[in-house]
């Protein structure tokens, strides 16, 4: 017997013992009995383990090439090797649902013992372990019925039909398994919130105890899409990076919400109000992310990137109305207590920033959901169809995205509960002229896009904003401990991590932004050309030198020469390629890049005819650099507010005021 | 303030759009109408051999001194409706750009209501501070007036 032939059972066992699990885990809640609720996380403990072997048998299947499989046969072939065979575990439905209720049932597990060791309430960590094995249960039933991956073949092929040349890229190494991380992870906040709620505990501690989860899943997910664009920029030769398609949007949907929620909980840790709209952020952030992986397999809406249209999509319409309805109802059950027990001070305060935030991220998040849907809802109502696209969701999404810039700018800037309009206005002084004097400089320069002084101008405006807090903290720390500015910047950093590294991934954000202003500026060219022939884009020549032909056993190498100069000067040679793929009998273009921090000169060949003629599509990108570049700043802010110890319940008032010395002036 | 304003509406004014090369034209009408040739991208981002084909044929147009909309119109008479990126400013797809700005303007009239009801509310009080807790907190105060003086 081979080790993938213990798959399907190890599944079947993980389910039995998903549902004991939950059955026990609500039943300790219930009686209050504690033997009860350790059975449960024991039962979660051996699910997890079910799933592992369930999990290493797959890989071992797609590892030896066991073909008799229908999943390793259509995402695998003999000369598929090294990681990206194991990329196809995530490489199609069945492989990617088993990578997801992995995931899903190794955190549960670690939340719910770390909970407990903790201290957490027994009545919380009871239900939050029922609501966890219960979504556990679900992707089980899906694994074992419509989405089996291990499902025998008849006849079994001499070799597989490989991954998807386009998914063999180093980005799809490592994108799809964060975009699940920051899924799943909110799968913890959310049981933890229902686990609140059920046990009527409604005080912090359900949020403080899973922030750091919360922090860990955004900031997967951040990375995640981030890493799909590179992907879509590196591997689909259209010289873009998003295009709002449908399997985007749904990782981007969750994304927004979360981040509406990172930024509401402070004023419920700082101010003990928003409590029921925490808990709705949570509850909807998870069923977005539920509802995205229903919309990437359901078939209901075109996209280039979804998998296989299965029979599941119909599964996930009852999980998500229950979790919903089911949701909904428990928090309208527990409204009472999750009543604000502080008011507003002010208009002009920090509280209502953040409020201003939550307003548009939600509104973003319901255009984002609302234009992707749009084609369902048209053609449901009327019969017609009809199509939203990039045109829509950038004239939409945009001016929502520019105003959450300028109020990351705004922010910092106010005080908690009230401020005067007097110490606004000029405390904000010196980032509007950043703002203005960068837009006059741009204009300056020949931009001419509106759209893009008004993004370059916000950008500067938060950036000044952002530098002023970080020279005000660091001031403090220079006088109260005579440090000089390197380490009193440091400390300024490190002493209060989540504020800080806040504002570091708000100047990542602000050069992602500034990366994505350049495509305004975005030159593209195509032509045919002949070897020895040459086109020409924003001031660069590019002349087709030669074509080198080779073969691999996965595929035939058309490998083009291409010198590239500017004002006579060579500057280098790319080679782009245009290749045939044998086991899937598909052309691929493999793109060249020369990426700046000015721009980046892309191009593409789309085709090659039998004599050696190769279209070429250039593109001449400005700034794009600065997007992977504020991912990475991003990233280092993440770390930072990671690295640091979070404050309990009822601790933050205590660290902040030390912490915060300028805003507590205000 | 207002003077940065001013001038920022002034720039705003001075940035006038530059003319279009043909290419341009067809680069702007390609990402303005879906593919129908790839799922859910539009003619711009797709990568079929046929896509191509049908940007070459709309740069051709463009070359010919065709406007974008009588463009957008031929090829709305060749594929359809569908082809266009953006629903139409008229009917159900007027429900589609109307939509998310009243959800907007919702979720600020929502917003706004709450923090007038909540600003205008007075203050529950706490209970008063200990002796210890005040003295703790004056010298706190003190040290932070310290090092802002």
């Amino acid at each position: 017997m081979t080790l993938a032939a213990l798959g399907r059972p190890a599944l079947i066992a993980a389910l039995i013992f998903a549902l004991g699990a939950a059955v026990l885990a609500a039943a300790g809640a219930i009686r209050s009995r504690r033997d009860l609720t350790d059975a449960a996380t024991r039962s979660l403990a051996i699910t997890a383990g079910f799933v592992v072997t369930a999990a290493v048998a797959l890989t071992a299947a797609l590892l030896a090439h066991d073909f008799s499989y229908s999943y390793v046969a259509s995402y695998s072939s003999r000369s598929l090797t090294g990681p990206y065979a194991l990329a196809a575990l995530w490489g199609g439905m069945e492989g990617s649902l088993l990578f997801w209720t992995l995931l899903l049932t190794l955190f549960a597990v670690v939340a719910v013992v770390r909970a407990r060791a903790k201290g957490m309430a027994h009545p919380v960590t009871a239900w939050a372990t029922a609501v966890l094995a219960v979504i556990a249960a679900f992707f089980l039933i899906l694994l074992i019925a419509p989405a089996n991956p291990f499902t025998k073949l008849l006849t079994v092929p001499a070799d597989g039909r490989g991954l998807n040349p386009l998914l063999q890229s180093p980005a799809m190494l490592i994108h799809p398994p964060l975009l699940y991380t920051g899924f799943v992870g909110f799968s913890i906040p959310f049981a933890f919130a229902m686990g609140a709620l059920l046990s009527r505990r409604l005080d912090d501690t359900w949020f403080t105890s899973t922030r750091r989860w919360t922090l860990f899943a955004w900031s997967a997910l951040s990375i995640g899409i981030v890493l799909g664009g590179a992907w879509a920029y590196t591997e689909l030769g259209w010289g873009g990076y998003w295009a709002w398609d449908p399997v985007e949007n749904a990782s981007f949907m969750p994304w927004l919400t979360a981040t509406a929620y990172l930024h509401s909980v402070v004023i419920q840790e700082k101010r003990r109000m928003f409590k029921v709209w925490n808990v709705c952020l949570i509850l909807i952030t998870y069923a977005l992310a539920v509802f995205g992986t229903f919309l990437t397999r359901s078939g209901i809406l075109s996209s280039i990137h979804t998998f296989t249209e299965g029979p599941i999509g119909r599964w996930f319409l009852p999980f998500l109305a229950l979790m919903l309805i089911g949701g909904v109802g428990i928090v309208l059950w527990r409204l009472d207590g999750l009543r604000s027990t502080n008011r507003f001070d002010s208009l002009l305060s920090r509280e209502s920033a953040f409020l201003a935030n939550n307003v548009l991220f939600l509104a973003a998040a319901s255009t984002v959901l609302w234009g992707t849907l749009y084609p369902v809802v048209a053609e449901a109502f009327s019969g017609a169809r009809l199509s939203v696209g990039p045109p829509f969701f950038d004239a939409v999404f945009i001016p929502l995205g520019l105003a959450l810039m300028a109020l990351a700018g705004i922010g910092p800037l106010i005080g908690w509960r009230s401020m005067s309009t007097k110490a606004f206005g000029r405390i904000i002084q010196g980032p509007l002229v950043a703002g203005v004097v960068t837009i006059v400089a741009c204009v300056a320069i020949g931009v001419r896009s509106v759209g893009a002084l008004l993004a370059f101008g916000i950008c500067a405006f938060t950036v000044a904003s952002i530098v002023g807090e970080f020279v005000r903290g660091s001031r403090v720390h220079r006088k109260r401990e005579a440090l000089s500015w390197g380490p009193a910047l440091v400390r300024t950093l490190t002493r209060n991590r989540r504020r800080y590294g806040g504002y570091v991934v708000h100047l990542g954000v602000v050069l992602i932004v500034i990366g994505l202003a350049g495509s305004a500026f975005r030159t593209e060219r195509q032509a045919s050309l002949d070897e020895g022939q040459s086109m020409d884009i924003a001031g660069y020549q590019l002349v087709y030198r030669d074509l080198e032909t080779s073969n691999t056993p996965e595929k035939q190498v058309f490998q083009t020469d291409i010198d590239v100069s500017r004002d006579g000067e060579h500057v280098t040679t790319l080679h782009p390629q245009r290749n045939f793929h044998v086991a899937q009998q598909q052309w691929q273009s493999e793109i060249a890049i020369r990426s700046t921090p000015i721009e980046d000169l892309y191009i593409v060949v789309t085709t090659i005819d039998p004599d050696g003629a190769a279209s070429v599509r250039a593109f001449v990108n400005p700034l794009t650099w600065w997007i992977w570049a504020g991912a990475v700043v991003m990233l280092l802010g993440m770390g930072v507010i990671l690295s640091g110890r979070l404050p309990v319940a009822g601790m933050a008032s205590t660290r902040t005021r030390v912490a915060e010395p300028v805003a507590a002036t205000r | 303030m207002k003077v940065a304003f001013v001038t920022v509406a002034l720039v705003a004014l001075v940035a006038a759009p530059a003319l279009a090369s043909p290419e341009d034209v067809a680069n702007d009408v390609s990402q303005n109408i879906m593919s129908p040739f790839c799922k859910g991208v539009t003619l711009h981002d797709c990568p079929s051999t046929a896509a191509a084909r049908l940007r070459e044929r709309i740069e051709g147009w463009a070359r010919q001194g065709w406007s974008e909309s009588r463009i957008m119109a031929e090829l709305r008479r060749q594929y359809g409706a569908r082809i266009d990126a953006t629903p139409p400013t008229e009917g159900l797809g007027l429900v589609a750009w109307v939509l998310p700005a009243a959800l907007l303007l919702l979720g600020i009239a929502a917003a706004g209501l709450l923090v007038k009801k909540w600003v205008r509310q007075p203050q529950p009080t706490g209970p008063p501070l200990s002796g210890e807790d005040r003295m703790r907190l004056e010298q706190e105060l003190g040290t932070l007036r310290e090092d802002l003086s």
